[in-house]
């Protein structure tokens, strides 16, 4: 309570003139002589424009260098070794996929990339994981196929097998080319009475 | 070839007489605030000068970053006011100085040894302010800075200055009136 009564009495602008009071020491006068003395001591700070120039420099000196000097610390081959070609390693067929016709624009910029492919050599010589098929997706997979084939979709997905049955590895069935009709063309023949 | 290095030699003589005519405007404008924040951490005037001088020493050797009038002073202070703190609590001298201070109190009038007895009681109680209303409340009591200049100062908003500074003054006037309330009791 007494001191409560003290904080009272003590207002801030006092507070504030007695820290004023003791804060106002003034420093030698020969400071800033001496900090100058201690400064020409210290190297001199290089600007931004300067460092980066030599940074720069160095940087260019260096890729002129590597350029110059790395051809010749390669050796000349003697003759190049010839490589039978690992198409005859095929391992598995690839059914070539039919290959859209491009838009004349972009066949004229990319010519050179997108230059056909022989089937055989775009076999890739590597093992893939057997792929595991539950029973009842394979059977859903071939009738959404053949109902497409029909122009229908039916999606209706058979019951799961047994959890505790023993797992039947199937393969999944070979999928010929499909020609899926535009919904356009469909609605308008729809619209003329043909029932798909 | 000679004459564009000539030219690119004389526009680094350029820039560094910039940078020295800079640093020097620095020196002038700030030697004060940095001498007065050290001496608010040590209360020595020749620790204070001591690290107000190496305070601008590594601002020379950062100059091109702090090229900037407030970035500099801000700088400053902060550097400042850490390499004094680092300074008191390795400092022996204070043990000496404060031997000094009780002899030369012995030998001064009734009034002169009540005004320092104030003084030493204001000192601690600032001394024990957590670091960061500490440091609000010396910036503002120095060359009178208001508000605004310590916001600039600290890098924070005009806000957290105000309620610092709040703090601050009520926590010293809650101590000194203990203090006051103990030395009459005694």
């Amino acid at each position: 309570m007494d001191g409560h009564r003290h904080v009272d009495q003590i207002d801030d602008a006092s507070l504030d003139r007695e820290i004023e009071s003791l804060l106002a020491v003034e420093a030698s006068p020969d400071l800033p002589a001496r900090v100058r003395a201690r400064v020409a001591e210290e190297p001199a700070p290089r600007v931004w424009r300067v460092s980066w120039m030599l940074a720069t420099a160095g940087a260019v000196a260096a890729v002129i260098a590597a350029v110059i000097v790395w051809p010749s610390r390669q050796p000349a081959p003697d003759v190049a070794p010839v490589q039978e070609p690992r198409v005859a390693e095929v391992v598995r067929p690839v059914t070539p996929l039919p290959v859209a016709p491009e838009p004349p624009a972009r066949r004229h910029t990319a010519t050179a990339r997108v230059t056909p492919v022989p089937a055989e050599r775009r076999a890739v010589d590597i093992d893939l994981p057997e792929v595991i098929v539950a029973e009842n997706e394979v059977k859903t997979f071939a009738a959404l196929v053949a109902s497409v084939r029909q122009s229908r979709f039916d999606v209706a997905v058979p019951a799961a097998p047994d959890a505790d049955a023993p797992l039947v590895i199937n393969a999944m069935p070979p999928v010929e080319p499909l020609e899926i009709e535009p919904i356009v063309k469909l609605a308008a023949r729809q619209t003329e009475g043909e029932r798909p | 070839m000679h004459e564009r290095a000539d030219r690119l030699a004389g526009n680094f003589v350029t820039v560094d007489e910039n940078l020295a005519r800079e640093f020097e405007a620095r020196l002038v404008e700030s030697s004060t605030l940095a001498f007065r924040v050290a001496f608010s951490v040590l209360r020595q005037r020749e620790d204070a000068e001591d690290i107000a001088q190496e305070a601008f020493a590594k601002a020379y050797r950062s100059f091109r970053q702090l090229r900037d009038r407030d970035r500099f002073r801000a700088w400053l202070v902060r550097m400042t006011w850490r390499m004094a703190l680092d300074r008191q609590r390795s400092n022996r001298r204070r043990l000496i100085r404060e031997q000094t201070l009780e002899l030369d109190r012995a030998q001064t009038t009734n009034d002169a040894v009540v005004a320092q007895e104030r003084a030493e009681q204001l000192w601690r109680a600032i001394d024990a302010l957590p670091e960061k209303l500490r440091l609000v409340i010396v910036l503002a009591g120095i060359q009178e800075h208001d508000i605004r200049e310590v916001a600039v100062l600290l890098d924070v908003p005009d806000g957290t200055v105000k309620s610092r500074l709040f703090l601050a003054r009520k926590q010293l006037k809650e101590r000194l009136s203990w203090m006051v309330t103990d030395t009459s009791t005694k």
